[in-house]
């Protein structure tokens, strides 16, 4: 059983506990509009072409944007940061794309992982079949779970996806039992409005294994990736939200009695 | 100097203790005023060279006398509202020469002044003095005159090639730090201890007994002149008191000049004694000779705890009055700038720093945990003083809790390189492999840079940097060097005939130990010219054991000696044998011809293939294990053909992988190589990936940097460049830590990190006036970014800057 994968980064720092070694994983099912990580939507491999400085000079090299990996294979770069996990008390978060795309491997890579004794996170966008989803966390150690919407067409409409199999795997029983990070981006004009913070906060305030929310702001950042992968980048004139109404956001969760982060 | 008085100063963020009146003003004096060649030591000691009597007297008696001659003679400076006094030259960075060792040409005087880095401005009056006097009476006498006479051609060849440096051409053997005895005993303990082991020689068996006695009689004039130095303090203040009219001030000079009255002579008793008792050992150990690293008063925050305790106990201290007094210590260190350097000297060591570097935290010599409030305490001054001198260092063991490295990290954050961080565990281990007891080697720390050391018990002398590059650089052109044509190596084999890597290895390894061999026999004769021309006599009574073996400490008196040589370019070595490993000889993209034919060209007209080189092929710094099995290949061929060979004096040759400034002078003596870098361009910096090459993160620099073997060296630094984002927050602090301590769980030595952005840095370029306070860490050092070579700035500027997102 082999994988795809499109990265593998250390110093990893705001995906769960400790110093961590994010895997990234290629294919997604939702196409949110601010996504950072077109490439990684896809799951072939991409080819795109970058360019690199010699002196003055810019030469062209093509770069290939995933490849086809075994669990060992995955598990032996994951290693090479063990002694930063076990210093700082972090570990591997798998993280993408989406994860749960990839079900069967993901599942032979987390239990190779456990026999290291690494800790274990899965970065995901809930969106999965509920076996799938049950299987995979009830291995792992942590969940970072994005919750992007409280309105299934609103959902539907910016990821291409439903809201409700989202919801039916965070409230379900197996995930009632893993510690749980709830992630929200601030989109301006998509989710960044009081209604839509309230009615996230009464699903939040239910979910036993609740350990903090991270509010994570959009930005820009990515935009020269829709430009070179010839996407088109419908974020294009949406401002980044400026620190008031990222405030707004964090007064608000914290008013509801949650622990809140920004950036994560 | 683009030095401005007023810079920023922090409010000291832990207990925000701000500097009082009287510190901020020593401080921005010490800021402000300009580094000046005096020429009063050099006046002085010629004039007592010719006084009649001295011709014919031993030479350690000599230069007993001669110190004992500078400190009754040379004037005194006593700075308004000083708390510690003493300087090395007429007043404050006013720089003396010292023509014994190496006397300045006009030239170099001139050189000195208008040169428009790390500039000494020379008077008239100087030069003027230079001409008539010194260079008259020293020329061809010199250290450095004999040194030349004496080196054979083949040294003299590679020395201009630019294979290796010589750090005893103009400076004095040092590298020294003082021990616990420096606290506790006065001269007046050390003159018993001389008599002692005078009355013990035994002129029947001991052939070297009069010798021993010629030694001891220049130790015993040493320590005389000590006690001469600091009444004569005494006397002045006194008279400073006539003409006082501040109730407070004239409190203090009478309480100065008591100080002054009772150390060095006697050993301290009040914190302030113990400062003043120091300082009055520095002065005389820098006016002595002109020792490399200046002086060193160690493990500070050791020393000095039981003065602090006591007197805090019995109320005759506050917190705030110790504070005032380590600060107003600092400032003493900043006023003393590194003696002059020129040529091939002032390019390997480029900056005013004088490379004192004070230690806090480690283990006591039991191996038990060592930090303690007075930690903390040097910590705040460290921040809040924020000099270039003294370098400062925080010692990590185990056994030291997390709060010494966080504390120590909200500095770094700061943004001026200091403190570095030091691995403990390494240093006992790095000094028990090299023969030292556990004991001396738990009292020991770092120096200088980065080098490991057996404080107050050891001399270990850095002989000079070694460019492991350009040695495969004549490799790979059959011992021609191609900047001059000439036949300067061995011929080890044609490179089109080398049928596989080893072949190519094999041919590295003979050249290296033919130019080690050139080194060591150069360095061999060094060593010996300074043990029976220039002693030290005044060093000696500090560092065990030369009193008690009647030997001095240039000639191995010390309990241990060691000789370093220390290896540059590291990671450009590793990462040329990995392009030839992986280009020619795995995968045959290029034939050999076909590299050589590029490195000739310097990479005109192939840009495609340098894309190649540089962007798609493995290096070193990424945990590739690929390119990293390379820098143990490396390493261990330049450890093997050094470690362990003996010295003249009875010293063991160790290495170490340092650079201070050299990897600019070693990379401006290379042409193209087969990783990718442009001829005239430096080679990488310590044990550093080079500079922009690697791409996967700091855990991948710090897994890389930790393969080879730390322990079999005496030091390695390793610089990273991280953007401030790295430092956002308590937990991302948290975070620095632990990676600083995975590190040396892995057993690094070093770490030190520059909080900049490559921005900032371009910015400082451009308009260099609005920058003049920004420091960046160089190599062991910091220094400020305006007074770098453009070269060094542009190499600090292309390292890789880690970005955390």
């Amino acid at each position: 059983m082999e994988g795809y994968v499109f990265d593998i980064r250390h110093y990893s720092v705001h995906d769960g506990p400790g110093i961590r070694t994010a895997v990234f994983m290629k294919g997604c099912p939702l196409h949110c509009h601010w996504c950072h990580n077109p490439e990684s939507q896809e799951m072939m491999p991409v080819e795109v072409v970058k360019s690199k400085s010699i002196g003055e000079k810019l030469i062209q090299m093509p770069e290939i944007i995933g490849k086809k990996m075994s669990p060992e294979q995955v598990v032996q770069e994951v290693l090479k940061s063990r002694v930063f996990f076990e210093e700082s008390g972090g570990g591997v978060t798998f993280t993408g794309g989406e994860p749960l795309m990839q079900p069967d491997f993901l599942l032979d890579t987390i239990k190779l992982m456990k026999q290291y004794n690494v800790h274990v996170a899965l970065d995901t966008c809930g969106y999965a079949q509920p076996a799938h989803y049950n299987e995979v966390i009830s291995a792992v150690d942590l969940v970072l779970f994005d919750l992007k919407h409280t309105d299934s067409e609103w959902h539907r409409e910016n990821t291409g996806v439903a809201l409700e199999p989202v919801l039916r795997n965070l409230k379900s029983k197996a995930q009632a039992e893993k510690p749980i990070v709830i992630r929200v981006p601030l989109i301006p004009g998509f989710n960044m409005f009081e209604p839509v913070y309230s009615e996230m906060a009464d699903i939040l305030n239910e979910l036993p294994g609740l350990q903090q929310i991270d509010l994570l702001p959009y930005h820009h950042i990515a935009s020269h990736k829709y430009t070179r992968l010839g996407l088109e980048n419908k974020m294009k004139g949406v401002k980044e939200p400026d620190k008031e109404e990222v405030d707004l956001a964090f007064d608000f969760f914290k008013a509801k009695g949650l622990k809140v982060t920004i950036g994560g | 100097m683009p030095e401005a008085a007023g810079r920023l100063v922090r409010p000291n963020q832990e207990n925000n203790i701000t500097m009082n009146p009287r510190i901020t003003k020593l401080r921005e004096a010490s800021l402000a005023t300009i580094p000046r060649i005096s020429g009063e030591r050099a006046r002085l000691i010629t004039t007592f060279y010719k006084l009649p009597a001295i011709a014919g007297l031993p030479i350690p008696v000599q230069r007993g006398k001669a110190l004992l001659y500078l400190m009754q003679n040379k004037a005194l400076h006593i700075g308004e509202n000083e708390l510690i006094v003493g300087e090395r030259g007429p007043a404050p960075k006013e720089v003396p020469t010292y023509p014994e060792v190496c006397v300045h040409s006009l030239q170099d005087l001139e050189i000195l002044d208008s040169r428009t880095k790390v500039s000494y401005k020379v008077d008239e009056e100087t030069r003027q003095l230079y001409q008539d006097e010194i260079i008259p009476f020293w020329s061809g006498c010199s250290v450095r005159d004999r040194m030349f006479r004496a080196l054979h051609e083949s040294w003299k060849e590679a020395y201009s090639a630019g294979v290796f440096t010589e750090f005893m051409e103009q400076r004095a053997p040092g590298h020294t730090v003082a021990g616990e005895k420096v606290f506790r005993k006065g001269m007046l303990d050390l003159i018993q201890e001389i008599d002692d082991s005078i009355s013990r020689l035994d002129y029947h068996h001991d052939p070297e007994a009069l010798s021993k006695s010629e030694e001891l009689e220049g130790m015993r004039y040493a320590c005389e002149a000590m006690m001469v130095y600091a009444t004569r303090h005494a006397d002045a203040l006194e008279q400073l008191l006539l003409n006082e009219s501040d109730p407070q001030r004239r409190d203090e000079l009478l309480d100065l000049a008591a100080i002054c009255r009772k150390v060095p002579a006697h050993a301290p008793e009040t914190f302030h004694e113990a400062l003043q008792h120091y300082w009055f050992i520095h002065i005389g150990v820098i006016t002595e000779l002109n020792p490399w690293d200046s002086f060193n008063p160690g493990r500070l925050d050791q020393h000095l705890l039981p003065f602090y305790r006591k007197e805090i106990a019995e109320g005759s201290l506050t917190k705030e009055r110790a504070t005032e007094l380590l600060q107003a210590f600092w400032i003493k260190f900043n006023n003393h700038p590194a003696p002059p350097k020129v040529g091939v000297t002032a390019q390997e060591s480029n900056t005013y720093t004088d490379f004192c570097l004070i230690n806090v935290g480690g283990v006591k010599s039991d191996g038990s945990d060592a930090v303690n409030e007075l930690s903390y305490l040097i910590l705040d001054v460290i921040e809040e003083m924020r000099l270039l001198q003294p370098s400062s260092m925080v010692q990590l063991s185990k056994k030291n809790p997390d709060q010494l490295i966080h504390r120590a990290a909200k500095i770094v954050k700061t943004g001026f390189g200091q403190p570095s961080i030091f691995n403990t565990d390494a240093i006992v281990q790095e000094l028990i492999r090299q023969g030292k007891t556990p004991e001396d080697a738990r009292r020991g720390g770092a120096s200088g840079c980065v080098e490991a050391g057996a404080f107050g018990t050891e001399a270990y002398i850095l002989t000079g940097y070694f460019n492991l590059p350009k040695i495969l650089e004549l490799t790979l052109n059959n011992g021609v060097d191609p900047l001059t044509g000439k036949q300067l190596g061995p011929k080890t084999g044609n490179l089109m005939e080398f049928n596989d890597f080893e072949e190519l290895m094999s041919a590295y390894r003979k050249m290296l130990k033919h130019f080690i061999d050139i080194k060591i026999g150069g360095s061999n004769i060094i060593e010996k010219i300074w043990a029976s021309r220039m002693p030290a006599p005044f060093l000696s009574t500090i560092i065990d054991d030369c009193i008690a073996n009647g030997r001095d400490y240039n000639a191995g008196g010390a309990r241990y000696n060691t000789s370093y040589i220390q290896g540059v370019g590291l990671g450009t070595m590793t990462d040329c044998l990995t392009s030839l490993k992986y280009n020619v000889f795995d995968n045959q993209r290029f034939t050999m011809k076909q590299m050589l034919e590029m490195i000739n060209a310097d990479f005109e007209g192939f840009d495609q293939e340098l894309a190649e080189l540089i962007y798609d092929t493995p290096k070193y710094g990424n945990d590739d294990d690929f390119a990293d099995q390379h820098v143990t290949e490396v390493f261990e061929a330049f450890f093997n053909v050094v470690d362990g060979r003996k010295s003249p004096r009875g010293a063991t040759y160790r290495v170490e992988m340092l650079p201070t400034t050299c990897h600019v002078y070693f990379g401006s003596k290379i042409k193209a190589l087969p990783d990718g870098r442009k001829a005239g361009k430096p080679v990488s910096e310590g044990i550093s990936p080079v500079q922009g090459a690697d791409r996967r993160g700091p855990t991948a620099v710090i897994k890389s940097a930790a393969k080879f073997d730390h322990i079999k060296t005496g030091g390695t630094l390793l610089n990273q460049k991280f953007s401030p984002s790295f430092f956002k927050d308590e937990e991302a602090i948290r975070k620095i830590g632990q990676l600083v301590r995975a590190y040396f769980r892995m057993d690094g030595h070093h770490i030190q990190f520059n909080v900049v952005s490559a921005e900032t840095l371009r910015k400082a370029q451009v308009h260099p006036e609005k920058y003049s306070n920004l420091i960046v860490r160089v190599a062991g050092y910091s220094d400020y970014f305006n007074d770098l070579t453009t070269e060094l700035q542009e190499e600090i500027i292309c390292r890789t800057e880690q970005e955390s997102d």
